[in-house]
């Protein structure tokens, strides 16, 4: 019995002790970018005939060797959804480390967060969600399941709707990002919305065991989450509850980076709970000139 | 509130378990015969002399260890006490066509069972092998031991002369 | 349903204190606390996300059984807790929660279980639900499951019910039934042969509602078994054919192709001598109760590979996994004890145990020449039964002599060769078939009574992968009671990252506690289990582990 005395002082001692301690520095708020003057305010109209749009995330990493099987069955899905899919590929995790082999990193901090918080690349890559649904139990889907939940989340009519106006000021080097959300129905819980930037066409080096040298050197990435401009859990859209008819503008910018190619480059922003973290509604467009 | 509960179940049974001086009798268990027949545990019996209970698996060194620590004193123990030592392995599918030419290619004297679905180490609440259990003549559980330190048997034999 | 279960335990409690006489009640526990350290030679630390350094820096895990039987009656409840669980560890274990509770009776031979149970037919490659608890393998099924012997020598099992995943249940449903019949217990002719038959037969069926907007698939998908055992005095012989039907899943890539496993072994031993050989064939025999699935979840049978299982440190740097999806092979091994007094016995005997077994592909050809092998929809690939593939995945030859030099040292000294396909069994990138060489020397020296020291030498070379490992290991032991150890792996041969994992180690054992206390680091390994991969990383820290029963 002395020996278990022993062993469980000594267990919560060190319990104590060594691990409860996180000290964080300054800053102490996550700074969300000021938009920039040379960004000029957009008017829009309302949308005519709203439709629901399902957002796929695609999580996966450029060491993962079964990982382009994934991104195969996104494009077989886009094929059957049209524009009513949006998919984006979020590249966290393990399988997207870089190494000699593999110099680029296309992991971000948005993408670390949420993998971090919806623990998608321990579960085993590749994997996904649609619309962020049934968190915590039962979020994560394997990409043969993928077809079956973006069908079931299709059937809702769309309680919002986002209209996205992104543009590329060249002389100031900025991306210039307007949205209006429109509400459709009543909603009376908080609305988050987050605004990123993907690109596609991105060639890089990439793991796939289906071919002989298990890797290839000139993969195609596409629909490669690169920033959040308004952070990871993006910001809320102000008001407590919404009514029918009412509407929000919000307006961003942000520098262009020097690795970016504007021409492949989109603008996704999607509404969602930010207590159940579920989507209601995603919207992507091209960046225009 | 289940961590509440659990509490209170654990406290209840082992206020109930140091308020009773009860050893608990060997388990009735259908296990498998080296042959694959269907064996209950209840066949076991030593003419109400002791019998040991040891649990292995061909991948468990230390078990291997325990059992010919055991194997090179069993004559002596036999002579003085009459013991039996039954040796039950958990190996599955894997291993189990293995477990008779290994016993038998270690010159093991023992009786050799095989646990295919761990109903026995279930019921004896073993979670890590080598677990060794003493049972008197009415198969009480008189003595239990788990994992196997060079010298171990020795102590396994101080309390087979108890009985 | 649960109020319902919480109240007849307590019933139990009152009904204990009563009929003490006649009931038992017994349990176990064990508990698993790991405290982490961040480590930058590992680069495992909190400004690198993707090394898996976990932010509660905290980490346990637990369980408690506690049993109660009286008479013909067991009932039994498990408490499982993962706040949160140790790194490794499948990421569905969060949370805890009572996991498993049943409730069991016999009579008149009639054995009835209710809630959760474990069962196994046959070699289990059919349906087998087991649990693993290091490694986090529970496959349990809640239901009820009926257990009859209606004639002499005849076994009949049935059972029907959901399988675990994790603090929930899978979907689907699976309803089995198996008889076995002993035929020199069912005929008096046969009682006292030395040939000792076992014939048995089985048959399992799961379903799951058919909700894909692509495909049309099977929502019953049943397999059948038959198996036999001779057995004739030192002579064993045992053989078991599966067929499973159309079953398309996530794991074979959603083809309509059938499945079948074939296992047959037979050994010859006698005492001092043991042989054995195993040979089988593995063809789309994935078979889950939800067939989205993937990794350990819910599998209902379970695929044995026939390779040695080792417990050497550097032996499981490149451990073997049954690749489900289609594999053929066999497996040889020999057990013998030179004598005391011939020339290699020496003064004790010498031990020795050689084991050859290796694993093929098995043939895929394609049904037709406009659709490729393994396509979505399709009936996927043709296979010849007794034509080998062409591509090797493992082969591994092993020796291992042990003797007794004099009373106070023994050795054993053992030697494996491996051949190992690693990027068809563990997914690893480009490093194609690892060719590696195992020596370890294992030494046990008795210092004085109940004073033990025993040392692990190990050393593995391969020009593949990571290069050469050197390991040592010293333990001290104090019979019954402590131990003591000091070990390290080291990565010398690493042309990037020379990495050293040292660990230090101390113990303590009474009846059936044990407490152990390490603290050091853990080498890393991924794993790819049906088209998705996991990382376990490399992790540094302390950790404290308690098991005890009662």
């Amino acid at each position: 019995m002395k020996a278990v005395k022993l062993y469980s002082i000594i267990a919560t001692v060190l319990t104590i002790s060594i691990f409860s301690c996180d000290i964080v520095e300054e800053p102490f708020m996550t700074v969300q970018e000021e938009v920039s003057d040379s960004c000029e305010a957009f008017i829009f109209s309302p949308i005519e005939n709203p439709i629901k749009k399902v957002l796929l995330e695609d999580y996966t990493g450029q060491q993962c060797g079964n990982c382009p099987r994934a991104a195969e069955k996104a494009v077989e899905l886009q094929e059957i959804y049209g524009d009513q899919l949006v998919v984006m590929a979020v590249h966290a995790g393990f399988f997207a480390s870089t190494s000699s082999s593999y110099p680029t990193d296309f992991t971000t901090e948005a993408g670390d967060d949420w993998d971090t918080n919806f623990g998608n690349s321990i579960a085993g890559n590749p994997n996904g969600q649609i619309d962020r649904v049934n968190f915590p139990n039962g979020h994560i889907y394997q990409y043969s399941q993928w077809g079956q939940i973006i069908d079931e989340q299709l059937q809702s009519e769309p309680q919002i709707g986002i209209q996205i106006m992104a543009s590329h000021n060249e002389a100031a080097n900025l991306i210039c990002v307007d949205t209006q959300t429109e509400v459709y129905n009543t909603i009376d819980h908080d609305l988050n919305i987050t605004v990123v930037i993907l690109e596609n066409g991105l060639i890089s080096n990439q793991t796939d065991y289906s071919v002989p040298s298990q890797h290839i050197e000139d993969y195609e990435q596409n629909h490669v989450l690169r920033k959040s401009l308004n952070g990871s859990w993006g910001e809320n859209l102000g008001q407590e509850s919404y009514l029918e008819h009412d509407f929000i503008i919000n307006r961003y910018s942000t520098e262009v980076s020097t690795e970016w190619n504007i021409e492949n480059m989109l603008v996704l922003a999607f509404v969602s709970n930010p207590e159940t973290y579920e989507v209601l509604q995603v919207e992507e467009v091209h960046i225009t000139e | 509130m289940k961590r509440l509960l659990f509490s209170l179940i654990l406290s209840a049974t082992s206020f109930v378990c140091l308020a009773q001086d009860k050893t608990n009798t060997f388990p009735s268990i259908d296990i498998k015969s080296i042959e694959g027949k269907l064996v209950n545990t209840d066949l076991f019996e030593n003419d109400n002399q002791p019998i040991v209970v040891s649990f292995w698996a061909t991948w468990c060194k230390p078990c291997a260890k325990e059992l010919d620590a055991i194997t090179e004193v069993y004559e002596e123990w036999q002579d003085e006490t009459g013991v039996k030592v039954i040796a039950i392995s958990i190996d599955d599918a894997r291993n189990a066509a293995k477990v008779a030419p290994y016993a038998n290619g270690k010159d093991w004297p023992f009786e050799i069972y095989v646990d295919a679905n761990s109903d026995l180490k279930r019921a004896l609440n073993v979670n890590a092998i080598p677990h060794t259990f003493l049972l008197n003549a009415n198969k009480e559980i008189v003595w239990q031991h788990t994992s196997y330190f060079d010298g171990d048997e020795e102590e396994l034999y101080e309390e087979i002369l108890k009985l | 349903m649960k109020n319902l279960l919480y109240g007849l335990l307590f019933c139990s409690g009152s009904i204990l204190a009563q009929g003490i006489q006649n009931g038992q009640l017994s349990g176990n526990f064990q508990s698993d606390f790991q405290i982490y350290v961040e480590d930058d030679a590992l680069d495992f630390n909190l400004q690198n996300p993707s090394s898996g350094f976990p932010s509660e820096q905290f980490l346990a895990n637990g369980f408690a059984n506690i049993t109660y039987t009286k008479d013909n009656f067991s009932t039994g409840i498990r408490y499982e807790s993962y706040q949160n669980a140790l790194l490794g560890y499948p990421s569905g274990y969060k949370g805890e929660g009572i996991t498993y509770r049943y409730a069991q009776f016999n009579k008149d031979g009639l054995d009835v279980t209710v809630g959760n149970f474990y069962e196994q037919f046959g070699s289990g490659m059919i349906l087998r639900a087991y649990e693993e608890r290091n490694l986090g393998y529970d496959n349990a099924f809640d239901g009820i499951r009926l257990k009859y012997s209606p004639l002499k020598g005849v076994y009949l099992k049935s059972l029907v019910g959901r399988q675990r995943l994790f603090f929930e249940k899978g979907e689907g449903l699976v309803r089995a039934i198996d008889g076995e019949i002993s035929l020199n217990e069912s005929f008096e002719k046969l009682s006292e042969a030395t040939t000792q038959i076992l014939l048995g037969a089985s048959f399992v069926s799961k379903f799951q509602k058919d909700l894909n907007p692509q495909y049309n698939l099977p929502e019953n998908v049943g397999s059948w078994a038959s198996r036999m055992t001779v057995n004739h005095g030192r002579w064993n012989f045992g053989a078991e054919y599966v067929h499973k039907y159309n079953d398309p899943s996530a794991v074979n890539n959603y083809i309509y192709k059938n499945g079948d496993a074939f296992l047959m072994s037979g050994s010859y031993s006698k005492r001092g001598f043991g042989v054995s050989v195993a040979a089988k064939r593995i063809d789309n025999m994935d078979f889950r109760s939800e067939r989205d699935q993937n990794l350990q979840n819910l599998i209902i049978n379970y695929l044995p590979a026939l390779t040695k299982q080792h417990a050497y440190a550097l032996a499981t740097i490149y451990p073997y996994g049954t690749i489900t999806t289609g594999e053929m092979g066999l497996q040889a091994e020999l057990n013998y004890k030179f004598k005391k007094g011939t020339r290699l016995g020496g003064r004790s005997g010498m031990g020795l145990i050689a084991n050859f077994s290796n694993v093929y592909a098995i043939d895929k050809q394609v049904v037709d020449s406009e659709t490729p092998l393994d396509s979505t929809g399709t009936l996927g690939y043709t296979s010849d039964f007794f034509k080998v593939g062409d591509e090797k995945y493992f082969q591994e030859f092993s020796v291992e002599l042990s003797k007794k030099v004099n009373r106070k040292l023994k050795f054993v000294g053992t030697y494996i060769n491996t051949e190992y396909n690693s990027a068809a069994i563990v997914g690893y990138k480009y490093h194609g078939m690892i060719y590696s060489n195992i020596v370890v020397l294992e030494t046990q020296y008795k210092i004085k009574s109940k004073h033990s020291i025993r040392t692990e030498f190990q050393h593995l070379s391969t020009k593949q992968h990571e290069g050469n490992w050197l390991m040592g290991l010293a333990e001290y032991t104090i019979s019954p009671h402590y131990f003591f150890a000091i070990q390290n792996l080291y990565n010398y041969g690493n042309k990037d990252n020379k990495l050293s994992y040292p660990t230090l180690s101390a113990g303590y054992n009474k009846g059936t506690s044990r407490f152990a206390l390490s603290y050091g680091k853990q080498r890393a390994g991924i794993f790819c289990v049906g088209g998705v991969c996991r990382n376990v990383p490399a992790s540094n820290g302390l950790s404290l582990s308690i098991t005890s029963s009662f």
